[in-house]
């Protein structure tokens, strides 16, 4: 599904550089679930957004379905983001102007999506979400559960092949945060990859394999379980 | 997809309600203030241009400068001006005249005065246009003893406006027959007509023997131009022609100069304009501040939609993650610049609407605005929202869709430093319009009380004017008239002149220069005995004329006296003008030739000189101005009275029924005479000081809603100083400190262009302030003030925040 090979990412300022990811060979198969976890600061945010393409890497090659795209202007990245990954944030991101039905309808907008099926497709994705009776609410006046899930249901919207998930649980107690884990494997079940970055030993257990990474390097791979079995 | 631009946008608006009525009403006043501005400015641009052959019509005018005189500008000319010079160019074609004869019209035993009436040539209906609502102009004034009216003095003379065929009275004696009845004017025209009289009455109206030999300026010319003329080039020609056609050196004395019609109305200030012309330069005061105001209120959109862009970031950043590309958020922010402007502009609108009756009365200007039945006005507005929505949207619009959603989502702005910088930038600006507008007002309004109260060299207050008494009658019952109103115990002095203060000082005669013997024009008044009694002028040296100084009497020498010696009485600038000092003047002799051949002339003494004083208009410099006593020429009378002004004015109406009943009264005061000097300038400089106080409120408003974002985006930080142990007074310095550094950068922007266009301005008049760095200062102080009570009133609520809440806010 991807692989990320000596992936180099630099931060520069006028004095300080700063190497987020230090040559990182990684590799994700179609239908796995994978955990990122490490300390604050290791690059797992990096790493993730390099995945999501909302980051270029300064050196080393990434494929996505086979092609290497390290080096894709703003806008094919853009193509390929929108119709083949959807992402989900510790914080959200939902957009407090527009209701649960209008953000989950977003991407669909920008695919050009005929009205009628956005519809009808919005309408499953809040029904699988389980939060269908909260369509016309804005973002405001859910509980962060609530709102988590309704960002869950924008990173489905498109089907996308990969989901990018940071720390969705992050800002959830653990009631919630159970929830929104066992949606994520349900739909991992279902056929999606997904990638999360995790601080949670816990949560991370989901996934079927789990990457530690420090200052920039991935240090330990650890399968759940043999998912090749 | 364009629906989610708009609800987020309407949405967007509505939750941000303060930064949203800051900009939709601050966009909105000013659109609303350009609007006002532009009917103004083009109600002015657009004079004459109604008549069908508008671009192929000039005026001829005279402007006379004999040397060591003082220059004279006509807007007429000589009674063959027309004739020669259609003649000897060929790029005029044809020629139109009209003269103007201050005279009563009406029917037997109800006259009235007419001081629109002009006898003029009959086809002067080819040159302009006039809707015709009765008769046919073609032939309406090709007889004698015919007249064409408009509609209301129709009505005002005879009763009705359907009055063709009847006759009317001019004068005592000449009777006009009606032959066409037109409507009144419209207000757009340098043109002022009531009554237009065939050519072929003027001996008739002028009552003179030889009047086309008579030289004074007293037509208006227009000639029709051969198309393709060019004005310029052929105005040129005419000092050759008239060096040729008259004499050697008469181009020295006269200029000839060719107006269009079209031009006349803004940029022509001659004497004897037949009304108050507008002029150029307020037109570019207006247009300016119109401008502005767009701008400032432009500006305040651009500044709070950057900096607001913290809030819209994260926006920004799903939208992208979502797979929006930089086109459709530069489209989307656009549009909301877009949907802003277009609302503003219908609040415009509305308040225009409103407003617009108020504005029309007050400028004394009739303003219309057909923003929804004329395509061009339509278009124009939804232009200019476009204009200004762009504009304003596009910056904001790619700051705004430049950010970097890995960064922005993770509550990163790494652009926040450049945008702070222009926002800076944009108040400086702002700011430095402000003060400028506040220099310009404060030096505006200074100089015109200065010019107001300058001693003015005569008195003013309580004096009645009667006008109009050189006529017949007027001149046959002056003396009964005088005495029988002096006989009220109120009255302390009447006078007779030509002219009264406040008129102008057109009628000049000939005389040589003591020194260089060359021939001179000097303005001259004819008065009466008492005349420098009753305007209370004082004397350097000599006397005034009086009963027992017979030999001072003027007259015209005649064939059988061809040398005639007078008195005169001259003013401080005519003893400076003529080369003498002072009272050295007094007993010394002018000669004033009476023809060319000099065989006829007068020996004007020096008897008494006077201290200068401004006869005319404040705009103009003291004339070097001579007074002669001829008491058949006196053409009004001024009563100076004392106590109630009611049974005075009571007692001269009933004074002047008993002695002249045939002839309607002018009675007016002097105060009011020299106060509607200035009512032009007064009105213009209300509505200049208006739309400055508006343009300075909205880069208040803006001010405002910055300061209120910024101290918004830094309650973290003030809690943070506040736990740290800083008191409020620290925190509302640090706050107004930031701003007052911009305040003081837009001051020294403002400071030389204003002293530089101000200078400028000032040179405009003859009598002027001194640029005061006081005004400066003050200017700099206000906007210093502004800036403190807006900034540190928010800072002081914010700082008087308990830091804990500050600080969970975050």
């Amino acid at each position: 599904m991807l692989a990320l090979k000596n992936i180099v990412k630099l931060y520069r300022t006028e004095s300080v550089e700063t190497r987020a990811l230090d040559k990182i060979n990684i590799h994700v198969r179609k239908g796995e679930f994978v955990a990122i976890m490490g300390q604050s600061g290791c690059g797992k945010s990096t790493l993730l957004n390099t995945i999501g393409m909302l980051d270029q890497p300064t050196e080393g090659s990434y494929y996505f379905d086979g092609e290497d795209v390290a080096n894709y202007s703003e806008r094919r990245l853009s193509d390929i983001r929108k119709s083949n990954i959807g992402f989900i944030f510790q914080s959200f991101n939902l957009i407090d102007e527009l209701t649960v039905f209008e953000n989950i309808e977003l991407p669909l907008i920008y695919q050009k999506v005929a009205k009628g099926e956005r519809q009808q497709r919005v309408m499953e994705v809040l029904e699988k979400v389980g939060i269908a009776h909260r369509k016309d609410h804005f973002p405001q006046q859910l509980s962060g559960g609530q709102q988590q899930r309704v960002a869950v249901g924008r990173a489905l919207i498109c089907r996308p092949k990969l989901i990018l998930a940071d720390e969705p649980t992050g800002n959830l107690d653990s009631k919630n945060g159970e929830e929104v884990m066992e949606m994520l494997t349900k739909l991992n079940q279902e056929g999606a990859t997904i990638v999360m970055v995790t601080h949670s030993d816990a949560h991370a257990t989901y996934a079927n394999r789990t990457i530690h990474l420090f200052d920039g390097n991935v240090v330990t791979e650890q399968m759940q379980e043999d998912y090749f079995a | 997809m364009l629906k989610s631009y708009l609800i987020i946008a309407l949405r967007s608006l509505l939750t941000q309600r303060l930064y949203s009525a800051i900009n939709v009403f601050g966009l909105a006043i000013g659109l609303a203030s350009c609007i006002l501005m532009s009917l103004f400015v083009f109600s002015e641009m657009g004079y004459d241009a109604y008549h069908p052959k508008a671009d192929n019509i000039v005026r001829v005018v005279t402007d006379l400068h004999p040397p060591g005189s003082s220059e004279q500008r006509f807007s007429t000319s000589q009674y063959r001006a027309g004739e020669a010079m259609t003649q000897e160019f060929a790029e005029l074609t044809a020629y139109t005249r009209l003269r103007n004869v201050r005279t009563t019209m009406g029917t037997q035993g109800k006259m009235f005065n007419e001081s629109l009436a002009y006898v003029t040539d009959a086809n002067v209906f080819d040159f302009f246009s006039f809707d015709v609502v009765n008769g046919d102009l073609k032939t309406a004034l090709t007889r004698p003893n015919t007249v064409v009216l408009t509609q209301s003095t129709a009505l005002r003379l005879l009763g009705s406006s359907n009055v063709l065929g009847q006759t009317l009275m001019a004068g005592s004696n000449i009777t006009l027959e009606v032959t066409a009845v037109i409507k009144d004017l419209p207000d757009n025209t340098h043109l002022a007509i009531n009554a237009l009289v065939s050519w072929g009455t003027m001996g008739q109206m002028l009552d003179r023997e030889g009047w086309e030999e008579n030289p004074s300026f007293n037509y208006y010319t227009y000639f029709e131009t051969a198309n393709g003329t060019d004005v310029e080039a052929l105005e040129a020609k005419i000092p050759a022609y008239l060096e040729e056609a008259v004499r050697e050196g008469i181009s020295d004395v006269i200029t000839l100069k060719l107006q269009r019609i079209k031009d006349i109305y803004l940029t022509s200030s001659q004497a004897f304009e037949m009304k108050t012309n507008g002029d150029i330069n307020t037109v570019y005061a207006f247009s300016t501040i119109a401008i502005l105001i767009l701008l400032i209120a432009c500006i305040n959109f651009m500044n709070l939609s950057t900096a607001r862009a913290t809030k819209r970031a994260k926006e920004v950043g799903v939208r992208k993650v979502m797979g929006a590309y930089k086109s459709h958020l530069v489209m989307q922010f656009l549009g909301e610049a877009l949907l802003i402007s277009f609302l503003s502009m219908i609040i415009a609108c509305a308040v225009v609407e409103a407003i617009l009756p108020t504005f029309s009365q007050f400028i004394g200007k009739e303003l219309t605005f057909n923003y929804l039945t004329d395509v061009s006005t339509v278009l124009s507005l939804v232009g200019i929202a476009l204009v200004v929505g762009i504009v304003s949207g596009s910056y904001p619009a790619f700051y705004l869709s430049a950010f970097n959603p890995a960064k922005v989502l993770k509550g990163e702005l790494t652009r926040g430093k450049s945008g702070a910088w222009l926002r800076k930038s944009l108040v400086i600006f702002q700011f430095a319009i402000a003060i400028m507008l506040m220099i310009a007002t404060t030096i505006t309004y200074l100089q015109l009380s200065y010019a107001r109260n300058i001693d003015l060299g005569y008195d003013k207050e309580n004096i009645i004017l009667l006008d109009r008494l050189g006529t017949d009658a007027g001149l046959a019952n002056w003396q009964v008239l005088k005495n029988k109103i002096q006989a009220h115990p109120q009255i302390t002095g009447v006078a007779g002149s030509s002219h009264h203060p406040t008129e102008l000082l057109a009628d000049s005669y000939q005389l040589l220069h003591p020194q260089t013997q060359e021939i001179m024009q000097m303005p001259i008044i004819i008065v009466s005995h008492d005349y420098f009694d009753v305007y209370n002028i004082e004397f350097i040296g000599g006397r005034p004329f009086g009963p027992a100084y017979g030999a001072d009497e003027f007259g015209h020498p005649t064939e059988l006296q061809p040398q005639l010696e007078v008195g005169v009485i001259v003013n401080q600038a005519a003893v400076k003008s003529l080369g003498w000092q002072g009272s050295e003047a007094l007993g010394k002799q002018l000669r004033m030739p009476f023809d060319a051949e000099g065989k006829m002339s007068m020996t004007a003494t020096i008897v008494g000189v006077v201290k200068d004083h401004h006869f005319s208009s404040l705009h103009e410099q003291i004339k070097p101005t001579y007074h002669v006593y001829f008491p058949v020429r006196f053409s009004n009378m001024s009563i100076k009275y004392e106590g109630d002004v009611a049974a005075v004015s009571q007692h001269i109406t009933e004074v002047w029924q008993e002695i002249m009943p045939h002839q309607p009264i002018i009675m007016d005061y002097m105060d009011d005479e020299f106060n509607a000097m200035y009512t032009e300038e007064d009105r213009q400089m209300t509505i200049f000081n208006l739309f400055s106080a508006l343009a300075i409120f909205i880069a208040c408003l803006g001010l405002f809603g910055l300061a209120s974002f910024t101290t918004e985006r830094r309650t973290k930080e003030i809690g943070i100083r506040k736990v740290i142990g800083a008191s409020v007074m620290d925190i509302v310095v640090l706050l107004s400190m930031e701003f007052s550094k911009l305040v003081l950068l837009a001051n020294i922007i403002a400071w030389p262009i204003a002293w530089y266009v101000m200078s400028n301005w000032l040179t405009n008049f003859v009598y002027r302030i001194d640029m005061n760095p006081m005004i400066f200062v003050v200017s700099a102080l206000v906007a210093f003030v502004i800036a403190w009570v807006t900034v540190g009133s928010l800072a002081s609520v914010a700082a008087h925040t308990r830091p804990i809440k500050s600080l969970r806010y975050e």
